[in-house]
């Protein structure tokens, strides 16, 4: 089972499911990201992405700073649907 | 196999709230609590400590990050799902529930799970049972029932209202940085909107026990003074209209601010817009960083002078900065044997005051030490500590604790200017992206008409973030207003003040 200490704690991704995620050719990380399903979970990315993008940056053998930012969307924090029901044009 | 609960709700509490005792009910326990303090403080004073089940192996989970952000202490309140405990306030007769594990969080058949993890390799659930199709939606099914969390309530939720504002100045946060910002932007002749998402203004100087060095007219006063002083500034000043538990969800290509109050979904249009939303904690990977018990360290900050609760009796901080020492020194004050404090740098040459203080006090503290893995599943029972770099088994030490404390490095809560900073493009190239935002001027960063000031500027340090914010507000307002004298002045002063400070570190 390799390396099992986990870096996602929302969904359960552990360093192992990147090495593999990377070893199958997922190593974009907006490729990983939408694979592994790391920073799509309640904390979106909080707790998760420093570690992420290191440990890939890591696995890659690139610098850290080289590796691109997935995509960062409203809600930043997850709310409810109503609130933007209320929002829209009336 | 449990201790009795009374042995841990036996000093938890440093101090009783002043609020009314009320009762509520968790899992179809009566447990008493506090009006108005965070359900998860009343949780934990009640002897809880597996709040939750991870979505895939159901490893139990216990409070983290204590700020809500992280996934741990999501229940069931009152029919509604994905409720933070730590963020919400308790109520009398609240009905609580454990979202995840079978029959609960505390005790989950489904735990075994865990223990059959190479049956689920990554991508498993893009690869099993596609073909035929029927058999996949029945395998679709099964998943949803082992990996979901929540359920929906019953009764529709009440409607939410939307309002629409409009202000010279939007400021995104109620910490060092934003309070500043706000006053600075007020006194430059600017209409102000100050949203802060928690339910009290302040930011990380809420939980700074040690004197501010506070530039200005308040030097020298501990940071929940400060926040007392600005806080009583802001609500009388009426040119700032400050709004709590009220989190700025997004920004939008048309500069409007997406808001979303308690049941109030705000529309907000400012010329100006300065996100200082301060920063995230990054937990420590190891062998079972996600056990119960394992705190990080601002979350510890935040039980201790918040919520007035220790997290346990004996407690191993492992740090990679100052922070964790700070922690450290903290939880000594409230009473909780620090059994070893492990610092990963090895500051052979220069021993940090708070080290010192440590070491003086009696704690063992390990310079160039790291923390390897935890023993114990539902709770952690010890911390195995040892000399970073490679692995060394050898010289490992197991230091039993029933809390663990980690202090990574702060990473900066910084979506928002994201949101501003695509343009149109869906991926952010390396070199465009906020981390390294255009700097305009010493101290004064921007995207567009979206300013960052402090942690969320990457900034480490509550004087530079007081610094940043009234520089981020008076330029605001200088550009919105016109310059008044006194304003131009007061910005020149804010400015050299902060090249001082850049000066005095880098020159050590």
């Amino acid at each position: 089972m390799g390396d099992r200490r986990i870096v996602c704690f929302c969904l359960d991704v552990t360093v192992e499911d990147l090495a593999e995620a990377v070893r199958e050719g997922f190593d974009h990380p907006e490729l990983l990201k939408r694979f592994t399903a790391v920073l799509m979970g309640p904390c979106q990315g909080k707790l998760c992405a420093p570690n992420v993008l290191r440990i890939l940056a890591e696995l890659t053998g690139q610098p850290e700073e080289a590796l691109d930012v997935p995509t960062l969307r409203p809600p930043v924090r997850p709310i409810p649907i109503g609130l933007l029901a209320a929002g829209g044009e009336p | 196999m449990t201790a009795p609960t009374d042995a841990r709700r036996r000093g938890v509490r440093l101090d009783l709230p002043d609020s009314r005792r009320v009762s509520i009910r968790y899992d179809g326990r009566h447990l008493p609590a506090f009006e108005g303090e965070p359900l998860a403080a009343a949780l934990y004073a009640a002897g809880v400590r597996i709040f939750n089940r991870s979505l895939k192996y159901h490893r139990p989970r216990g409070l983290f990050c204590n700020a809500g952000y992280c996934p741990n202490c999501l229940v069931r309140v009152d029919g509604t799902p994905h409720v933070r405990a730590c963020t919400e306030p308790v109520r009398d007769r609240m009905e609580v529930e454990s979202e995840s594990g079978w029959p609960s969080a505390r005790f989950d058949l489904l735990a075994v799970l865990d223990q059959l993890g190479f049956l689920f390799p990554t991508g498993f659930q893009y690869r099993y049972f596609t073909r035929p199709r029927w058999l996949y939606h029945r395998w679709e099914w099964l998943l949803r029932r082992l990996a979901g969390h929540g359920r929906l309530g019953v009764d529709p939720p009440s409607p939410a209202q939307r309002s629409s504002l409009t202000a010279d100045v939007a400021v995104v946060g109620g910490g060092p940085a934003g309070m500043a910002a706000a006053l600075a932007a007020a006194r430059a002749g600017a209409c102000v909107l100050l949203f802060e998402a928690e339910s009290a203004l302040g930011g990380g100087l809420r939980t700074e026990p040690r004197p501010v060095r506070a530039p200005a007219l308040y030097d020298g006063l501990p940071g929940v003074e400060l926040v007392a002083r600005l806080a009583t500034e802001i609500e009388r000043h009426p040119a700032i209209s400050c709004h709590r538990r009220a989190l700025a969800f997004g920004y939008y290509a048309d500069g409007r601010l997406g808001v979303a109050g308690p049941g109030t979904f705000l529309s907000v249009h400012a010329e100006r817009i300065i996100v200082a939303t301060g920063s995230y904690e990054r937990p420590m990977v190891f062998d079972g960083c996600d056990r119960p018990g394992v705190f990080l360290a601002s979350g510890v900050r935040r039980m201790l002078h918040l919520w007035r609760i220790r997290p346990g009796a004996a407690a191993v901080v492992v740090t990679t900065s100052d922070y964790g020492l700070a922690v450290a020194l903290d939880l000594l004050n409230a009473g909780v044997t620090v059994r070893a404090v492990a610092d990963t740098r090895d500051w052979t040459s220069r021993e940090p005051d708070e080290a010192r203080r440590l070491r003086q006090s009696g704690v063992t503290v390990l310079p160039g030490h790291a923390v390897l893995s935890v023993a114990g599943r539902r709770s952690i029972r010890a911390a195995i500590l040892a000399l970073t770099g490679p692995a060394d088994r050898a010289t490992a030490w197991k230091v039993p604790c029933d809390h663990l404390v980690v202090s990574g490095e702060f990473w900066p809560a910084n979506e928002l200017v994201f949101h501003a900073a695509y343009r149109g493009s869906h991926v952010l190239r390396a070199e465009a992206h906020p981390m390294r935002p255009q700097i305009e001027r010493e101290g004064l960063r921007a995207v567009g008409p979206v300013h960052i000031a402090g942690n969320a500027a990457g900034v480490g340090d509550l004087v530079k973030a007081l610094l940043e914010g009234t520089i981020a507000g008076l330029s605001a307002g200088i550009a919105l207003r016109g310059a008044t004298p006194g304003a131009a002045w007061e910005l020149e002063d804010a400015v050299r003040a902060l090249a001082a400070i850049h000066e005095a570190s880098h020159g050590r």
